[in-house]
């Protein structure tokens, strides 16, 4: 029997070494190319009609894109327009990641904490910048909440400062630990049914329990799939609106 | 077909509508609850969101120890201030104000056309 958490082990699938590190291509990196290649190649592929009235593919990718372009505007306002292909891009490439993880024999990169606190830390530091070019030095009022009692005021810069760093962290920890727990689960459950099913005689109907779970667990973490690109993508999108409008 | 001219029509409405939500962007975006994925994605923040402030808190005190060299001093009061900013963004989550900051009433009438989302 193999241990839930087998499906997360990194494999190296080339060796490769650059300046003394291992930058070996890893069943992680495939599944990343795969994401890009294969939101590429549907995208183009969908909308390559360009019809008036969308047919179903390109009505999906009309959708996609609308349902960012409205987070967009909704959070971030007119400004936020120049970070929309960037806002975009990531959107398609963690919802096709976390969609690809779902097929069986594949692997989901985005429950690598590595993957998601870098991705977490670009986006951080990338609106941090932002933020400092758009307000120079203004940018430091911003850890000075407003309406506060002046005698409290250092104590809550503090409070802001760290939980301005908080912000890549749950980012991060969110999307990675909502992928490895439903990962884990769907395994154990898999696990389960086999587990029961092998011990044979009066046991091996009960096998269909954790089944008829295991399919309803399948259903709720496309679910999660989806919603967890959304929540990482909305984030984003209200860091932005932070670094752009401070307040 | 005969009722070309109506779809046309409605058509460019439409294209006015849209240039108009374009050009007014934040007008229609105004309740929080817009869509049930908001409310679901509520659900997974507040835990995350609470560990990682204690987490952010002690390791930025640890580094300030390391600095310093007072070991156990400023990782202490920052685990505790790690803690309390992890409660204040679950408050601002909970109160439904996102991200903003400030500790402002949020029903007094100045306030309430700055910074909406």
């Amino acid at each position: 029997m193999h241990s839930p958490v087998e499906q997360f082990t990194i494999k190296s699938l080339m060796q490769l070494e650059l300046f003394g590190y291992d930058v070996s291509f890893s069943n992680s990196a495939l599944f990343m190319m795969l994401a890009v290649i294969v939101s590429t190649l549907f995208l183009t592929f969908a909308m390559r009609g360009r019809n008036m009235v969308p047919g179903r593919l390109q009505g999906a990718a009309e959708m996609m894109y609308e349902f960012i372009s409205d987070m967009v505007s909704g959070t971030v306002g007119s400004e936020g327009r120049p970070y929309f292909p960037f806002i975009f891009t990531l959107f398609v490439f963690l919802l096709f990641g976390n969609m690809l993880g779902l097929i069986p024999y594949s692997y989901t990169f985005t429950s690598q904490i590595v993957v998601t606190f870098v991705l977490a830390l670009f986006i951080f530091i990338g609106v941090t910048l932002i933020a400092i070019f758009k307000h120079g030095t203004h940018f430091l009022t911003f850890f000075v909440p407003p309406g506060a009692p002046k005698v409290l005021i250092p104590f809550l810069i503090i409070i802001e400062v760290v939980s301005y760093f908080v912000r890549p962290v749950s980012l991060s920890v969110r999307l990675f630990a909502n992928m490895l727990a439903g990962h884990t689960m769907l395994k154990v459950f898999a696990g389960l049914a086999v587990m029961i099913s092998g011990a044979g005689g009066v046991y091996a109907p009960g096998a269909i329990l954790p089944f008829l779970a295991l399919v309803g667990l399948t259903g709720l973490e496309v679910l999660v799939a989806a919603l967890q690109a959304y929540v990482f993508t909305i984030l984003t999108c209200m860091y932005l609106n932070d670094a752009i409008h401070l307040h | 077909m005969a009722n070309d001219d109506k779809n046309t029509d409605s058509l460019d409405k439409r294209i006015g509508q849209a240039e108009h939500h374009l050009a007014n962007p934040k007008q229609a975006h105004h309740s929080r609850a817009r869509m049930p994925a908001d409310a679901m994605a509520l659900i997974g923040r507040i835990a995350t969101e609470l560990v990682a402030g204690i987490a952010v808190g002690t390791f930025i005190g640890w580094m300030l120890d390391q600095w310093l060299g007072t070991l156990p001093l400023f990782m202490i009061i920052l685990f505790f201030l790690g803690a309390m900013a992890g409660m204040v963004n679950i408050w601002r989550m909970a109160t439904g104000q996102g991200l903003k900051l400030g500790y402002f009433d949020q029903h007094r009438p100045d306030q309430d056309n700055n910074n909406q989302n």
